[in-house]
């Protein structure tokens, strides 16, 4: 069974029937996390097997982002994504130490660099593009190229 | 002895008064203490004293027009070696009623302690010139001289630094022409000072050392030889460089102050911020209060406070984009750069407006029409996907249909409840036959899985029907591998005609789904089109109207929302009271319509005790304005949201309004704001939660409200 967390602030509109679908999965144990501040305190207590982050997520009520608001950063899933990355380096969140990021995003490659660098360093196939022609398929198939990986 | 001494220096103070008392002038002895002792006939002419008169009782320092000067001068005068003169004493007396200057000479008389004694004075009254001449060189203006061939002759500090020489001696004859910016132009001025021997104000381009232009205004007096030759030009000049740029910058440029009520008025103004202002002339601006030109008292104080904001951090305000309106009332865009003078405790402040009206304008209308062309393919778009799935459930939606063509999804839900008990009888039979048949129950485990997950219920409507929609197909696909097995036919063909059933009245439910958040969404965007980009009409337009019929109509008009809703709405006001406030009226209507829809949107659908939820409208007339409170039980409005303001920020859609699965499009209550405060009054919201449940759990229900004050018209 592989234990997944979706966070996205979309889930309840444009993502609907890709979140349907991996409900359909009998393999995929689905969860969901609407903004960062959700998301942070799912990771904090459970464990998961994949994590597949939105870039452009609301940071959500906790206090914890306001720094990274006033300089200016609006995608709080590239912020928690990398507070993540780097805590679970210094040895927080180890019950993640094996869960495998992936990103799912409206934002091409190209303008995130960042990702595939220290301290996030995504493995290149963890990324995939929303677009209109991307099918839940392709979705799932999606999370399970990132488990076999 | 002291008084042999006394009288000895006395006779000496006499003596060297005889000595000069017959010249031309007024000369004259006082004391120390300002007692005059001796007055030639002209002194006592100067100072309005009988010439047979005593002099008893007559004191200089009466005359002074600040006796503080005399003692500045005395202590000046100590210094002086007896017996020598000091020169070139200037002082303001008043004598006879009339002010007069005079410039003086005087020896000072010591006692044997080298204490000052008594003073020996010849003075003259001065004319306005030599008087000002004095101070010739302290002054900021240059003082010329040329001669017969326009070599600079003499000149004063001022002069030489102007034109960036480090002293006069470096200017002193160089022909004009030579400081002229174009030296060919020196011809000219001679012409011109023949002609016109006592020129005032003339404008000349001067350029200093460094190459910088200096735009001066010269005054020049000509002196004539008989032969109609220059004899000597003497003149002053007056840098207005920056008095012109300041003139000719298309900038408006403000000194404000604050009047002794507490007002703060214009108390200089240049001609450009006359002009966007309405005036003719910067004296038409003085002492009007700045507050009038702003749009509204909240303006003005949003302008304030952003002020006293950079102030508190010892910044200016920059570049601070506002609207303003001029004297006729038409609106302005200005961008302004505003600082407080300092040590003058924010009672005085400078600043720049630029008119940038034009420039707003031609982008509004830029945006107003490329962003019109977009909205325009996008609501046209949507409108037909509308149109398509409205045919969608024309063609399939028979018998769950209303009267007006849209799905009764009451109906649907009663219908799909009625199909699911006929397919679970027929399953039941196939699952029986199966046993008795011994036929492989493999296949049918597939059906009964996502028969199973067909029972599990999700949170929303949509998720509900999106999940049915999914199972129903996966039963499809698996009641067609069934085929090949030796089930009854007329089993098999019942059984999949209940699942296309089930399907078709899934689809259409949330396909019904779909078509309400469309409805939901369109009329925001006409909403953006038609007014927001337009905004600046309203204020033309708006006239006294009674705001009970309007709130009235927009109840009106939501009743079918409200309805399908299952809100009722509560109304605590008297539909026949007349409470007038100026407005425009359509803006209004759709402000009070976006906050009446999202009340009712955002009910839960179960309120205290399983009772339907319902809606509060209270509308209150007091004695300066109208409150209109409406009041919901439901989802919550963060309190971030809340208390930044950021709620009413365009394109801000509160976090928790997918709670209803129709999350806002950040428009409504942006709109309904903006157009309560270009009304003048005030929209603020709480969400509090309902009694007993925390702040921060937003899973709970809060109760929101909505306060609306409009001042009222008298």
């Amino acid at each position: 069974m592989i234990r997944l967390l979706w966070i996205d602030d979309n889930l309840d509109h444009d993502l609907t029937e890709k979140r349907m679908a991996l409900l359909m999965e009998d393999d995929i144990d689905s969860h969901f996390a609407r903004n960062a501040t959700e998301a942070y305190y799912r990771l904090l207590n459970d464990p998961f097997d994949i994590v597949i982050f939105d870039l452009r997520l609301p940071p959500g009520p906790d206090d914890m982002w306001n720094d990274d608001f006033e300089r200016g950063e609006r995608k709080f899933g590239f912020v928690l994504l990398k507070t993540v990355s780097e805590q679970r380096k210094n040895g927080r969140f180890e019950h993640l130490t094996n869960t495998r990021f992936g990103v799912f995003t409206i934002e091409m490659r190209d303008e995130n660099p960042d990702l595939f660098l220290v301290p996030i360093d995504l493995p290149a196939q963890n990324f995939e593009m929303k677009t209109n022609a991307y099918g839940e398929d392709d979705f799932i198939n999606f999370i399970r190229k990132i488990h076999r990986a | 002895m002291e008084s042999t001494e006394s009288s000895a220096r006395r006779q000496d103070i006499r003596d060297a008064f005889q000595q000069i008392s017959h010249l031309p002038f007024p000369v004259y002895v006082s004391d120390i203490a300002g007692n005059f002792l001796f007055a030639n006939a002209k002194a006592r002419l100067f100072f309005g004293l009988e010439t047979d008169q005593g002099l008893e009782g007559c004191n200089i320092r009466l005359y002074y027009e600040n006796p503080q000067e005399r003692e500045g001068l005395l202590n000046k005068i100590r210094t002086v070696e007896p017996g020598n003169w000091l020169e070139d004493l200037t002082v303001r007396l008043h004598v006879q009623q009339e002010p007069h200057k005079i410039r003086f000479v005087c020896q000072p008389f010591f006692d044997g302690n080298r204490q000052l004694q008594a003073l020996l004075c010849i003075g003259d009254s001065m004319s306005d010139l030599e008087w000002f001449a004095e101070f010739e060189d302290t002054f900021q203006a240059g003082f010329f001289e040329m001669d017969h061939q326009l070599l600079i002759a003499d000149c004063n500090a001022t002069f030489a630094k102007l034109l960036h020489f480090n002293s006069p001696a470096e200017v002193k004859g160089r022909p004009v022409g030579s400081l002229f910016w174009e030296p060919e132009k020196a011809q000219a001025l001679r012409l011109e000072i023949m002609e016109h021997p006592h020129l005032k104000d003339c404008q000349l381009k001067l350029r200093r050392t460094d190459g910088a232009m200096v735009i001066v205004k010269m005054s020049c007096i000509t002196t004539m030889r008989d032969v109609g030759e220059i004899s000597r030009v003497k003149g002053v000049i007056r840098d207005v460089t920056f008095e012109m740029i300041q003139e000719e910058m298309p900038v408006g440029l403000f000194l404000v102050n604050t009047d002794q009520n507490g007002k703060e008025i214009f108390s200089r103004v240049t001609q450009a911020l006359a002009r966007i202002f309405g005036f003719d002339s910067p004296d038409d601006l003085l002492t009007r209060a700045i507050a009038d030109f702003h749009p509204s008292p909240a303006a003005y104080e949003a302008f304030r406070g952003e002020l006293q904001k950079s102030a508190s951090l010892g910044k200016p305000l920059l570049d601070y984009y506002m609207e303003v309106q001029d004297h006729h009332g038409k609106r302005r865009n200005v961008v302004t750069n505003v600082r407080y003078v300092t040590d003058e405790n924010h009672h005085l402040r400078v600043g720049a407006a630029y008119d940038v009206t034009d420039h707003v304008s031609r982008h509004r209308r830029t945006l107003e029409a490329n962003f019109s062309a977009v909205l325009h393919t996008y609501i046209a778009t949507i409108n037909g996907l509308r149109d398509t799935l409205n045919m969608l459930i024309r063609a399939h939606g028979h018998g769950i249909r209303k009267n007006d063509g849209g799905v009764d999804r009451l109906v649907a839900a009663a219908e799909l409840n009625r199909h699911r008990n006929r397919f679970e009888t027929l399953f039941s039979e196939m699952k029986k036959i199966a046993t008795e048949r011994g036929i492989d129950s493999r296949p049918l485990a597939g059906v009964q899985k996502y028969w199973n997950n067909l029972a599990a219920t999700k949170e929303t409507e949509k998720d509900n029907a999106a999940w049915s929609r999914r199972n129903l197909i996966e039963i499809r696909k698996s009641l067609e591998s069934l085929k090949s097995l030796p089930f009854p036919r007329e089993l098999l063909k019942n059984s999949r005609a209940e699942a296309d059933e089930m399907l078709r009245l899934t689809s259409m439910i949330s396909i019904s789904i779909s078509v309400d958040e469309i409805n939901d969404r369109i009329p925001d965007f006409y909403y953006f089109r038609n007014y927001l980009l337009r905004g600046e009409s309203m204020q033309q337009e708006m006239k006294a109207t009674n705001i009970v019929p309007l709130m009235h109509d927009a109840l009106q008009h939501l009743e079918e929302f409200a309805s399908v809703n299952k809100v009722s709405v509560v109304q605590h006001f008297n539909p026949k009271e007349v409470m007038l406030v100026n407005c425009h009226r359509s803006s209004l209507s759709r402000a009070l319509h976006s906050i009446l829809h999202n009340a009712i949107k955002y009910s839960w659908s179960k309120r205290l005790e399983d009772r339907p939820p319902w809606i509060d409208v209270r509308m209150e007339k007091k004695t300066t304005e109208v409150e209109i409170i409406v009041e919901n039980w439901g989802v919550p409005i963060r309190r971030e949201e809340l208390e930044d303001g950021k709620i009413f920020q365009f394109g801000r859609r509160g976090r928790e309004s997918e709670d209803r699965g129709r999350a806002g499009t950040g428009i409504g209550l942006y709109d309904a704001f903006e157009v309560i405060k270009e009304h003048g009054g005030h929209l603020h919201l709480s969400s509090e939660p309902t009694f007993g449940n925390q702040q921060n759990i937003y899973t709970n229900p809060f109760i929101t409200k909505a306060f609306i004050t409009l001042p009222i018209v008298p």
